[in-house]
């Protein structure tokens, strides 16, 4: 998975490319972790990500927790597939997709 | 009081039956039956003793009834009320008279209940004539009359029969609720028509009831005939043969090929028809007295695949029908009423089978008459001889047969038995005479010689009227001669410009002068020409352009859109030289033109006519319209839309025939004023317009007068009412026709003269219309079918769609025929009646409603002028709305025409709304348009019942305080007005508070089976004692422990599966079942998934998703050889008719698509879980496939009931076990139909009972659709109050890894030769070490006795946000496979351990990732 960081003063915005998984999840983990100081709007764009696994899910929902404390956070251009994830998980409810 | 040694009896429930519909009809003769014994050498004292003898011997002969204030009473006397008279001698032929006269006298029922004759025949012999009241005795009754008269003849002796004694065998041995819970589930889903024929003439049978209430004549005398029929002797032998090869007995064959004829002659998978069935025990056989009970038979013809299959099929339904007989059939049919199967009439087709085996020496001939009174329409009745022969005979109602079609009926009854007992195949519902004369509906011969086309014709017609006005359009006019000359200019130009013969020109233009030379022109270019509106959306435009690739767009710029295309001025083409060797010879195969209709998948679709079409339909002897034209009139006012093809025939019959057009502009179109200018400009007297045009331009006076000149009206389109037909006839004169026709046969197929409102006419020359039904079958003659079309008219097809083209012209009995997708049916005469659109049947509620029906019923109110009825969405939810206009002068009341409404169809067909339009909104070309309808604005107020008693009113306030709606009547169901699954929590909540329940007194799920106030009401205080179990009591289980028996524990031999399919790929279970037969390919062939789609992702996208969320991988380099996505799902019957050519031969069907929701309003449940798996089971017994059915241990019961057993093992089924949540019933009821299959038809089956799916073993990994899992969401439930019942955390609970059970079920699919499994670890999972792992994830749950902890619940109740917290909690009822019964699973143990596989034990270690997998996901 290709992750790119692009910030504008107080705005992080983080695309991801290719598949969110268990093996590139901690690699995701580990971008926001260092990434998230200071940051009070968070946009993950998912234009190029074309499948996204349980683990993937669950860093979503981390960063979700950590911004809600911050700031907010938006999830960008979700395609059909990953849409239908967060409508089944019910994450659909909990995070803000725009 | 009874007088001395009298007795007094109430009805037995057969009596009673009989009873009932006399009261309908007092007077008639329709319970009599009657016997005719014929005995050549016996003496008429000698017979008149023996049935003296028999009378006296039966107690029933002593009887009368009697009407007490409350019911009908038998009052036996001691001795018979009547002797047998003997008549005076008479011919054979004069007592066969008598006895004909005797059977129609009406008999009263309070007078006299039989009447015995014994007529001596002049030349020998003698007859005896017994008739009966039917209510005294029953057909095997009258046979057993017979048999102990020819005792008594015999010298034998006569028994006494007492028929006052004990009537054990009437009384119904299950509970109200069972029967209609029986009867609800045997016909649920079926699809049948109760007639096969509308009636024959509806004025003639007014006339005659009228008449027969004024002179009190009754029907009897013209209602009924009779046919009967001795079956060959080739025929009966082949019916033996096949039933001793196929084990089935004689009256089921004839049942079969009954129940086949019905559903072929009514388009229907299944078939109903009536059945008097034997209710004697065995001590009453031999008693005369009335037993008989009338059962409807629902036999499922479709699907059956040979003739041997629906035998069987109609020998179950029958015999399934009649274990439940004595529900009674009045009863029945107020259930089937109730659930809305039926709305009015059952099934007008009743089967009578005879067989009594007659013990005597004597010469004797029987015959019986059972009809009666024909009530129904068809009465089939089955006689063997005394010889062993079959005779068929047919009782028929006049007003709906004739002695032709019950001769048809018989026909076809034999040649289904010919070819079914003889090739094992079903053929057509027609026999030989009958095919001949449906095929043969045909407009007359013409003789349209080859060479006419579109050119030829005008030029003809310019030779022949040259200087004679052809068109006028505005100010201006053309001759013949001109038109033919700038016609020709333009076909040279078109020519120079490279069109070529083949191609098409379309064309873009105002409503000038120019419109008609361009027409023509293309035509005689060669090619073809597509017109195409201005008015048209540019896509339209441009996918016209695209579509067709014409080579060009012929316009002006007077057109205001013109400039937005690539286009040729028509003014340009105009001003070329012509010349004549330029223009090609045009062909009358080629194609004329091509008219874009709407498709139905959105986009138009080219429709493409030859030039022979045109040429016969412009004929003047095609058609009496052309014909009265032709002769009397002199030119015509054009006003259709240029894109629809009827504009081709005001044009084309008129120019070919040499009279004028006078091309109405824009306006004229649509305003009347101008319409009526048109027409007066150069006094046209030809119009055509649709009726309801029409209708609405009489109210302009200027139209009306302008109609003064007018001698002919062609109006098509649209039914045309009788009343527009007369006042037109009778205020101006006017002739009006009405054609029909659809635009792929160019543009008519038949055609009728004013007067006729009922029909749509009759074929137009060298045209011919069959009906068929969805099989593609001729129905028979004056049954309801698609029409088709054949003959010159017939086009070409949809440009650039063959599979549309296909499905649409057929080759059909070696003609080339059009299905138009409407029906009709043809009248005696063989005109034809218009029944709508066959895809103007909608569903609404799962009820299957029929537009086209409440619109007739609407549009028959006084007042009424048209009328439209529509689904709408209101507030989420669909309704049915009806639009009508009123005619001038007229009112309507609108609670009056409801209750009109309501009074003729059933409730469910009377819309929701109604309301008045001052216009009905037209379509450009004159139709109702149904999108205006869709937009109109509306408001449904439901109907509404006050809550009256104090329970009443607290009942309706929680619902309503539940919903946040001020008011809430008795009737108004939750789910309707917007309540779901959350709100019903609250809703129970919220009702146990208002009515002070005690805990657990009212159910989560109750709320789903009783959705409004009052059936919750019911629920609660009715029916204190209901334990709210489905019943399941009563089923079929013939057969099963033996199959189980011998499918269990048999010997482990390893298998392979062969080609799989699998359903529910996108699931938990499935796609870990997919993952796991990808890893282990050498298991199995290709996988084939079925899967949805949703939205705009495609069913291949979801299940590879689905595969990568759950194994991160989407094995796509397998894709394609080893497994492939087909889209579709288990409810769709259609997708496993053999048609779909995507799935290839399937060995093994893993059926693990399941509807998993525990509580759900409606049919999803039943539609997925059980009537999905139906289809499953049609698709494998034809594919021959395994069905590996993954089921719920749930199945075992919640509650033990009456269980017979201790516990469940892998060969039980029902044990007594109850069932009370309807998704584990929709469960129950799969695996009772799959065994049913295994059983009946030899299908292999493979039950894989699973239990609670948790947690993958290897990650602790849970579903995607987490919160719909009723286990997790009650333990969360725990978490969120931080408090758990003793109860439970000392508990267990069935705990299974997907994974693992994933594993374990593809192993055992593989194994030969067993039937159940159980595919859950066997030990527990204790509640206390999920609640110690919460904990250590940092959550602090106490433990608090059960009463503590309902206190706490109490408490929680009384907020907003306790209540959230509790809502898990509510679905404990089906949380974690819960059974009461304990389960066993020996031998799914043993074959796992053989296959060296098992189920891991659950440590701590897999507890915790588990509970941090869902913890990650934010679940608590």
């Amino acid at each position: 998975m290709k992750i790119t960081k692009s910030q504008n003063g107080n705005n992080l915005t983080v695309a991801l490319e290719g598949r969110l998984d268990t093996n590139t999840a901690p690699e995701l983990e580990s971008v926001l972790k260092n990434s998230l100081d200071g940051i009070t709007e968070l946009t993950i764009d998912m234009t190029a990500l074309d499948y996204l696994s349980s683990a993937g899910l669950r860093i979503l929902l981390g960063a979700q927790k950590t911004m809600n404390k911050q700031g907010s956070m938006k999830v960008a251009n979700v395609n059909d597939t990953i849409m239908e994830i967060f409508e089944v998980t019910g994450f659909a409810d909990i995070l803000t997709v725009v | 009081m009874a007088a001395e040694g009298q007795k007094i009896r109430a009805l037995n429930l057969s009596q009673r039956e009989v009873a009932m519909t006399q009261q309908v009809c007092p007077q008639g003769a329709r319970n009599t039956i009657s016997l005719k014994l014929y005995l050549p050498d016996r003496t008429p004292q000698a017979v008149k003793a023996a049935a003296d003898q028999v009378l006296d011997s039966a107690d029933i002969f002593a009887a009368s009834l009697r009407h007490d204030a409350h019911e009908w009473q038998m009052v036996y006397g001691e001795k018979r009320l009547y002797t047998c008279s003997v008549w005076e001698a008479y011919t054979v032929e004069q007592a066969e008279n008598q006895m004909a006269a005797l059977d129609r006298i009406p008999m009263d029922m309070e007078k006299q209940l039989y009447h015995a004759v014994v007529m001596p025949l002049l030349g020998g012999g003698v007859y005896l004539y017994v008739r009966f009241h039917h209510v005294i005795i029953d057909g095997y009754g009258m046979s057993l009359f017979v048999q102990k008269v020819l005792d008594a003849l015999g010298k034998k002796a006569v028994a006494e029969s007492v028929f006052a004694g004990e009537d054990a065998a009437m009384v119904m041995q299950e509970s109200e609720d069972t029967a209609r819970a029986f009867w609800r589930d045997y016909f649920k889903d079926a699809d049948f028509e109760p007639a096969v024929f509308p009636k024959i003439d509806p004025d003639a049978h007014e006339a005659s009831q009228t008449r027969s209430r004024s002179d009190g004549e009754t029907e009897n005398a013209m209602g009924s005939g009779r046919i009967t029929r001795r079956v060959p002797e080739a025929l009966m032998r082949g019916i033996e043969v096949f039933g001793r090869r196929e084990q089935v007995t004689v009256p089921y064959i004839v049942a079969a090929a009954y129940a086949y004829y019905l559903a072929q002659a009514s388009g229907k998978p299944d078939a109903v028809f009536l059945m008097p069935r034997l209710g004697r025990t065995a001590e009453q056989m031999d008693t005369l007295g009335c037993f008989t009970l009338l059962v409807p038979v629902c036999v499922r013809t479709e699907g059956a695949g040979s003739f041997a299959a629906l035998c069987r099929a109609a020998e179950h339904a029958s015999r399934e029908a009649s274990a439940h007989k004595h529900t009674g059939f009045d009863r029945i049919l107020s259930v089937l009423r109730e659930d809305g199967t039926i709305s009015d009439a059952l099934s007008e087709y009743v089967f009578n089978f005879y067989r009594f085996q007659y013990h005597t020496e004597l010469d004797y001939r029987v015959r019986f008459s059972v009809a009666g009174d024909m009530s129904n329409h068809m009465t089939f009745s089955l006689f063997y001889d005394s010889d062993g022969g079959l005779n068929m005979q047919f009782d028929y109602h006049k007003q709906y047969y004739t002695k032709e079609r019950a001769a048809y009926l018989a026909d076809a009854l034999c040649a289904i038995l010919d070819r079914g007992v003889r090739e094992n195949v079903l053929s057509w519902p027609v026999g030989e005479a009958e095919f001949q004369k449906v095929t043969s509906i045909a407009g007359k011969k013409i003789d349209v010689p080859d060479d006419l086309t579109i050119p030829f014709l005008f030029r003809l017609a310019a030779e022949c009227y040259r200087d004679r006005p052809a068109v006028y359009a505005g100010d201006k006019t053309l001759t013949f001669a001109q038109l033919d000359r700038l016609s020709d200019r333009i076909a040279c130009a078109l020519v120079r410009r490279g069109v070529k013969t083949g191609s098409y020109a379309a064309f873009m233009l105002k409503r000038d002068i120019r419109l008609i030379p361009t027409i023509l022109g293309i035509a005689k270019s060669g090619a073809a020409f597509i017109p195409v509106d201005p008015a048209y959306p540019s896509e339209r435009i441009s996918y016209i352009m695209e579509n067709s690739s014409a080579s060009c767009l012929i316009s002006s710029p007077e057109v205001p859109i013109a400039g937005n295309y690539d286009y040729v001025d028509i003014d340009l083409l105009m001003c070329q030289e012509a010349d004549g060797s330029l223009l090609p010879e045009v062909r009358q195969e080629q194609t004329a033109y091509m008219i874009y209709t709407s498709g139905t998948t959105g986009r138009p679709k080219g429709v493409m006519l030859s030039h022979r079409g045109i040429a016969n339909i412009v004929h003047p002897d095609n058609n009496p319209f052309n014909r009265d034209i032709v002769k009397n009139c002199h030119g015509i006012v054009a006003i259709g839309s240029i894109c629809f093809d009827i504009s081709l025939f005001e044009i084309f019959v008129p120019l070919m025939n040499g009279l004028f057009v006078e091309l109405g502009s824009e306006k004229a179109m649509v305003d009347a004023g101008e319409l009526a200018s048109a027409i007066l400009r150069h006094d046209a007297d030809v119009l055509h317009c649709t009726p309801s045009r029409i209708t609405a331009y009489l109210a302009n006076a200027s139209f009306a007068k302008a109609l003064g000149g007018v001698r002919a009206v062609l109006a098509a389109g649209e039914v045309l009412p009788g009343s527009l037909v007369n006042r037109l006839k009778d205020t101006y004169g006017i002739r009006i026709y009405n054609g029909y026709g659809p635009t792929e046969t160019t543009i008519g197929a038949t055609i009728t003269e004013a007067g006729d409102d009922l029909s749509i006419g009759s074929p137009i020359a060298n045209t011919g219309i069959v009906l068929l039904n969805g099989a593609c079958r001729p129905v028979p003659y004056g049954a309801a079918g698609e029409i088709c079309v054949y003959g010159s008219g017939v086009g070409i097809g949809y440009h650039a769609r063959p599979e549309e083209t296909a499905a649409k012209y057929i080759v059909w009995n070696g003609m080339r025929l059009y299905r138009t997708g409407d029906l009709g049916y043809f009248m005696e005469d063989g005109r034809l009646v218009y029944r709508g659109r066959n895809d103007r049947q909608v569903k609404l509620r799962g009820l299957r409603i029929e537009l086209s029906e409440i619109e007739n019923v609407m549009g028959a109110f006084p007042g009424v002028a048209a009328c439209s009825c529509i689904v709408r969405k209101i507030d989420k939810t669909d309704h049915l709305v009806g639009f009508y206009t009123v005619s001038e002068q007229a009112q309507v009341d609108r609670e009056k025409l409801r209750e009109h409404m309501k009074s003729h169809l059933t409730s469910y067909m009377v819309p929701d709304v109604l309301k008045e339009l001052a216009v009905m909104p037209q379509t450009p070309n004159g139709k109702t348009d149904q999108k205006a309808l869709a937009a109109e604005p509306v408001e449904y107020q439901h109907v509404y019942r006050d809550p009256v008693t104090e329970r009443e009113k607290r009942m309706c306030g929680a619902f309503g305080e539940t919903l946040e709606l001020p008011q809430v009547g008795l009737d108004d169901n939750f789910f309707e007005l917007g309540g779901d699954s959350l709100s019903a929590v609250t809703l129970v909540l919220h009702v146990e508070e208002a009515l002070s329940l005690r805990k657990d007194q009212l159910e989560f799920g109750d709320v789903y089976r009783y959705p409004t106030p009052a059936l919750l009401l019911e629920r609660l205080y009715k029916n204190t004692e209901g334990s709210g179990a489905y019943d399941i009591s009563t089923l079929d289980y013939r057969g099963f422990s033996a199959y189980l028996g011998a499918h269990t524990g048999n010997r482990v031999s390893s298998g392979y599966l062969g080609n799989v399919l699998l359903t529910g790929a996108t699931g938990y279970l499935g796609a870990h079942i997919l993952v796991d037969l990808l890893r282990r390919p050498e298991l199995c062939g290709k996988i084939i998934c079925l899967a949805r789609s949703k939205k705009t992702l495609s069913a291949k996208k979801r299940v590879r998703s689905a595969l990568f969320y759950y194994a991160e991988e989407d094995f796509s380099q397998d894709y394609g050889e080893k497994w492939e996505v087909v889209e579709g799902d288990i409810t769709q019957p259609e997708l496993f008719s053999g048609e779909r050519d995507d799935l290839c031969r399937i060995d093994t069907i893993i059926n693990s698509a399941a509807n998993v929701a525990h509580f759900s309003y409606g049919n999803a449940l039943e539609a997925i879980n059980t009537d999905g798996v139906k289809n499953l089971i049609r698709y494998a017994l034809r594919e021959k496939a395994l069905v590996c059915q993954i089921s719920t241990i749930s199945v075992a019961g919640m509650t033990a009931g009456n269980a017979l057993q201790e516990s469940f093992g892998e060969a039980d089924f029902y044990i007594g076990q109850e069932i009370q949540n309807k998704y584990i019933y929709s469960k129950y009821m799969a695996e009772y139909a799959l065994l049913r299959a295994a059983v009946d038809s030899g299908l292999r089956i493979k039950l894989m009972r699973v239990g609670n799916l948790q947690g993958r073993i290897s990650d602790g990994e849970f579903q995607m659709n987490m919160h719909s899992n009723a286990f997790t969401r009650q333990f969360a439930s725990y978490v969120k109050i931080g408090a758990v019942p003793q109860s439970v955390y000392e508990a267990g609970v069935n705990f299974s890894p997907v994974d693992e059970t994933a594993h374990n079920i593809v192993s055992l699919a593989a194994v030969p030769g067993a039937a159940a499994f159980h595919v859950f670890p066997p030990d527990e999972v204790r509640y206390e070490d999920l609640f110690r792992g919460m904990e250590r994830l940092g959550y602090r749950i106490a433990v608090l006795t059960d009463e503590k902890f309902d206190a706490l619940v109490q408490e929680l109740k009384r907020t907003e946000e306790g209540k959230a917290k509790l809502e898990g909690l509510f679905m404990r009822e089906s949380a974690g496979a819960y059974c009461e019964i304990p389960v066993r699973q020996q031998y799914t143990d043993q074959y796992l351990k053989e296959l060296s596989e098992g189920w891991s034990t659950v440590t701590r270690e897999y507890i915790d990732r588990y509970l941090s997998a869902l913890d990650g996901m934010g679940y608590f």
